[in-house]
């Protein structure tokens, strides 16, 4: 097969994109999904429920970048814990969006099974709880604080020992 | 529609968490009950086994692993683990700051064991600019040194008491005496020896079904086709990692002595349920293959009534071949050795006379090459293995199974006591602990008592002893002291490379030592400053500062590796090392 093969990709608000099968073949989704049904899948648009055209194409636009990237390494590794905070320049970029986008890049990468995206993804968010208070992390992500002062005052005392002395 | 961090689904807010440093786990398991309920048993098992590798025997950790997730209190022992962390971390620093208190600062931390290895190698292997680079590599490792010989000789312990050791933990004890930073501790050495067991019973499908004696060649076979036993290639006899047994397993040729070769031979062969005993021919180490119960070597059944079945000889060393028994009662007699003692030559040998023999093995290899070929001195921190820690390691196994009778025990002790004070005066004074355990027990003679007593009380203080201040608050200290504390330089007359540690403003040794070494044909004599110098092959000198001459010279590894006890890191603009003794020499 020639590498400029193209395949059109369909956006849930029903637009059209193609995209190089290279590209597209980074999501193991896709790549199951071309291996089953074969070359009928060249032909007509693959339907991406779960995505819409400003989301996909920001995940097109990840897939071009790092088309040439080696496949992952098992992610069970110890290794692979150590660089959580490394993301790469590019990639750093790439996910300064706003929380909406973030997400949606997130779970676009969860359900078409880009795993390094999904890694990069998780890792942003990693690095925005990472160092705060649970006061700072609920305004950052908007969250509300259904505990009861008994309920809070008891996890605190469960987690003393991770605090610095 | 709007996505937030709480709307998105378990399993991906759970990736998100896998990303987490666990100490900010708490804090988001604060922030709400959906939060909360993320904190569950399988977060904490996964920081658990990415986070710390190596594990005190008691936590059981393998059994844990296997275990139902929801069985172990993953949390709890996460959080000990942090623990003991953060305390390893704390004595460490503790012990870069100050020179006092070192051993029980040390002994603080060999407290937990294997648990503190994890945090230890992690300042070991801290690279790159840290301001303190030397010291906490050179303490870190040093520290490390003491719970690997800690273990080591816990196992030599348990065989002095008559319990019994596997072969194999009993000869890796001298490996963790050279292990520092590396690979090859008693369970990575057992995993290694499980690995060629399957591999040998991979080979052949109907291994198991095969007679014993089959079984016991295929697997001489086996080692001697990968190069598993024996000596190949160029490395001499009696180079020194042929003695460790983790060394062998683990080095691309596999050299190994006699002794190691049937040690890797009798430990497979156990896996494989071939009951196999080094034997402890003389010069010669064999192993003897004993049939099982109520069969002979070719699996048949022992008649009643019979002679009981004969054992068979292997020599791994050399071939898979069977050794006739034959030729080795000849070559007792020929060795002139008495008939009565026949038996016992050529029968198994117990573990601990095993561990002797490899401990006269490193001595001999020790003093065969008492330094590294090769030009120059080479130091013993950066040879492999090194030559100190190997031969502390024969020292405290004779120390701990001496030979021979009651009486010629006492002696052997006695003698071996002195070299292993020396030593850790010089080098592992925080083993004094261990002497105090193990070693002060076993004297009997009431003046050697208390002589060790006196100077573990001695090393003791000493180490809780502020370090007497040497300002340069004088005339004297200011214009007759020419060099600093921290100076390279290459000695005039003898021409090795060393450091100053410390200095006095004249001679300060006795007249003895003054006149043993020549001072007064100095040409300054006595009355001159006189420098205490690390030099690189680990030794520590007296100079006069006549004989010392300051020169832009590369400062070889060695130099590096052990200015750590006394200095923070090489600065490259001065060319000098940068002080971490300021307690003793607060303006050098």
């Amino acid at each position: 097969m020639s590498e400029s093969q193209t395949l059109k990709l369909m956006s849930n608000d029903n637009v059209e994109i193609p995209v190089d099968r290279d590209v597209a073949c980074r999501s193991i989704l896709i790549k199951n999904m071309m291996d089953d049904i074969g070359e009928q899948a060249m032909t007509e648009a693959i339907p991406i429920p779960n995505v819409n055209e400003a989301v996909l194409n920001k995940v097109i636009e990840w897939c071009v970048h790092h088309k040439g990237d080696p496949p992952a390494a098992n992610d069970d590794d110890a290794d692979s814990r150590k660089k959580t905070t490394d993301i790469d320049e590019w990639d750093q970029k790439f996910m300064q969006v706003d929380q909406e986008m973030l997400f949606e890049i997130i779970l676009a990468a969860n359900y078409l099974d880009i795993k390094a995206l999904l890694d990069v993804g998780c890792k942003t968010v990693a690095n925005m709880i990472k160092g705060k208070s649970p006061e700072e992390i609920r305004k950052t992500f908007n969250i509300q604080n259904d505990f009861t002062p008994e309920e809070e005052d008891q996890i605190r005392r469960e987690n003393e020992w991770a605090e610095d002395r | 529609m709007t996505v937030t961090l709480s709307e998105l689904p378990t399993e991906v807010i759970y990736q998100i968490l896998l990303h987490l440093p666990p100490s900010s786990v708490p804090n988001l398991q604060q922030v709400s009950t959906q939060f909360n309920e993320l904190s569950q048993p399988l977060l904490w098992r996964h920081y658990c086994s990415t986070l710390y590798h190596y594990w005190s025997t008691e936590h059981d950790v393998e059994q844990k692993f296997n275990e139902p997730v929801a069985k172990v209190d993953w949390k709890k022992l996460f959080a000990e683990r942090h623990e003991i962390n953060r305390l390893t971390s704390r004595e460490i620093d503790s012990i870069l700051a100050s020179q006092v208190g070192r051993i029980e600062k040390t002994e603080k931390i060999v407290a937990h064991g294997y648990d503190a290895k994890d945090t230890l190698l992690r300042h070991l292997n801290l690279d790159g600019d840290a301001e303190d680079i030397l010291a906490r590599r050179f303490y870190s490792d040093a520290v490390l040194g003491s719970v690997h010989r800690t273990m080591a000789i816990e196992e030599w312990v348990k065989l002095k008491d008559g319990q019994a050791v596997p072969l194999e933990r009993a000869l890796a004890a001298f490996d963790l005496f050279v292990l520092h930073g590396r690979k090859g501790d008693f369970d990575e050495i057992s995993a290694l020896l499980d690995q060629i067991a399957e591999q040998v019973r991979a080979e052949d499908a109907d291994f198991t079904d095969r007679s014993p004696r089959r079984k016991a060649i295929a697997l001489a076979e086996y080692l001697n086709r990968l190069n598993l036993t024996g000596i190949q290639g160029d490395a001499h006899y009696h180079d020194l990692q042929n003695n460790f047994i983790g060394i062998a397993l683990q080095d691309n040729d596999h050299p190994s002595l006699p002794l190691t070769s049937v040690a890797i031979y009798c430990c497979i062969a156990k896996r494989l349920g071939i009951d196999a005993h080094p034997c402890g021919f003389p010069f010669h180490v064999l192993a003897i293959v004993k049939p099982p119960p109520g069969l002979t070597m070719d699996g048949y059944d022992v008649q009643p009534g019979a002679e009981s079945p004969t054992p068979m000889y292997m020599d791994p060393f050399r071939s898979s071949e069977e050794t006739d028994p034959n030729d080795l009662k000849a070559q007792l007699q020929s060795l002139g050795i008495p008939l009565s003692h026949h038996l016992e030559l050529l029968d198994a040998s117990p573990t601990d006379e095993i561990v002797r023999r490899s401990a006269k093995n490193i001595i001999t290899s020790v003093q065969t090459f008492p330094r590294h070929n090769g030009p120059g001195p080479r130091s013993a921190t950066s040879s492999f293995p090194d030559h100190e820690g190997a031969f502390y390691a024969a020292l405290w196994a004779l120390m701990l199974l001496p030979d021979g009778s009651h009486y010629s025990a006492g002696m052997q002790r006695a003698r071996y006591l002195n070299f292993i004070l020396e030593r850790l005066e010089k080098q592992t004074v925080m083993d004094v602990g261990l002497i105090e355990k193990h070693i002060l027990p076993l004297i009997e003679d009431p003046t050697q008592y208390g002589g060790l007593l006196d100077n573990i009380r001695v090393m003791r203080s000493g180490d809780r002893m502020p370090k007497q201040i040497k300002a340069r608050n004088t005339r004297d200290t200011r214009e007759k002291v020419k060099y600093k504390v921290g100076q390279v330089f290459h000695h005039k007359r003898y021409h090795y490379q060393a450091v100053i540690t410390g200095w006095d403003v004249e001679c300060a040794a006795t007249s003895d030592w003054m006149d043993h070494m020549g001072i007064h044909t100095l040409s300054k004599g006595q009355h001159q400053s006189f420098y205490h110098v690390l030099v690189d092959d680990r030794s520590v000198r007296y100079v006069a500062e006549e004989n010392i001459a300051i020169v832009q010279q590369e400062v070889g590894p060695e130099l590096m590796a052990l200015a750590g006890q006394h200095f923070k890191r090489f600065d490259e603009a001065s060319r000098t090392f940068v002080s971490n003794i300021k307690d003793e020499y607060p303006d050098d």
